[in-house]
């Protein structure tokens, strides 16, 4: 579910954090769901439970997870609109740097949209609020 | 947090060669420590001084504010050591050796070591010396986590083993420290393995500490995965 890549220069903690944000953005955790315990997610994906503990609490600051005393801890009430801004500001920032990029190719912007929606077609068309077909 | 063990002074040479040089390390308590060194850098040596296997030369060890090393027995009762060859009688059947060790722990937990044993698939009646390298390994942790240690000392415990071993012991570390918040100082040359679970670094080269940090700002300031930051800092120095 949550992958971490332990030589990555981005910390752990924070790829953790990332990875349940995307999963709530993309609508595979759902409000309300139970979080894995943080013993058994830092077993599975074989990080320190301190770090896991690290992110799980940035995310009950962030609201996204909200954790009750013996319960464990869940996807918060107002975690998904936060989620999907993070998300759309996370593609937006990538695609601003493939436009800084284009432009210094002198690529208009018809051409961007061009290479853009071919590639859109090659990695199998989604329609709204669709899965992969 | 409070400090678990403290480290001034040390040094120790066999013979001309001096393998620890003036070394000082304030240990924390609940934290994971990560000592690297390539091989031959006194990894070991530290970890066998303050296993009190052999003397230092020079300087002071404290564990809890008391003072601790060679020739001394008590204080071993709370720490847990995992060699790179846990080492046991060849004959000695897995229940005789979990048998003798239970005598010296007083807080030695027979019930976890049954349900370790079994959940490694360690048969008690088998002898030591039939046993794989992973299996020793994991007898060697089983062991060392019965006697409920607060310091764990893993001395380069994963040298040699694949992939899927090395994974299965990490994850049977990190369960000891999410249920107990136990100590530890995990030495060794592998770094892919500290990489996900060390919170404080410590690089050892030239019998000097050259690294005494916390991981995550280390990593911040490299910019680099552990192997490269290592191998930066070991050609640097």
């Amino acid at each position: 579910m949550i992958r971490v890549d332990a030589t990555s220069y981005v910390p752990i903690y924070e790829q953790i954090k990332r990875g349940i944000v995307r999963l709530v953005a993309t609508r595979r955790l759902k409000v309300g769901e139970p979080l894995p315990s943080i013993r058994d997610l830092a077993a599975e994906i074989i990080v320190n439970p301190n770090t896991v503990a690290r992110a799980y609490r940035e995310l009950e600051q962030d609201g996204v997870v909200s954790t009750q005393k013996g319960r464990g801890s869940f996807i918060a009430e107002r975690a998904r609109p936060d989620a999907e801004r993070e998300l759309r500001g996370h593609l937006g920032r990538a695609m601003d740097e493939t436009i800084a990029e284009a432009r210094k190719f002198d690529l208009d912007d018809g051409a961007i949209l061009e290479i853009f929606e071919t590639r859109l077609r090659r990695a199998g068309g989604r329609k709204k609020g669709g899965r992969n077909e | 947090m409070s400090e678990l063990l403290r480290i001034e002074h040390l040094s120790k040479s066999f013979g001309r060669k001096q393998v620890l040089k003036d070394l000082s390390l304030s240990v924390e308590s609940g934290r994971v420590y990560g000592l690297l060194g390539r091989n031959g850098e006194g990894k070991t040596t530290l970890a066998r001084i303050l296993m009190g296997v052999i003397p230092a030369d020079g300087g002071v060890i404290t564990f809890k504010g008391r003072r601790i090393g060679f020739g001394q027995s008590a204080y071993k009762r709370e720490f847990g050591y995992v060699p790179e060859d846990p080492f046991f009688y060849e004959d000695m059947t897995i229940r005789g050796l979990v048998n003798f060790n239970a005598r010296f722990y007083p807080r030695w937990d027979r019930k976890r070591i049954a349900a370790d044993l079994e959940r490694f698939g360690l048969d008690p009646k088998s002898r030591f010396g039939t046993l794989s390298r992973g299996q020793k390994l994991k007898l060697g942790l089983a062991v060392a986590l019965a006697a409920a240690p607060e310091f764990l000392i893993l001395d380069d415990p994963t040298s040699g083993l694949d992939v899927p071993t090395r994974q299965d012991f990490l994850r049977d570390v990190i369960r000891e420290l999410a249920a107990s918040g136990t100590t530890v100082l995990f030495a060794t040359h592998l770094v892919h393995e500290l990489e996900r679970i060390v919170e404080r670094l410590l690089v050892l080269h030239g019998g000097r500490l050259i690294v005494d940090e916390d991981f995550d700002k280390v990593k911040a300031r490299h910019q680099a995965s552990l192997e490269d930051i290592f191998v930066r800092l070991t050609a640097e120095a």
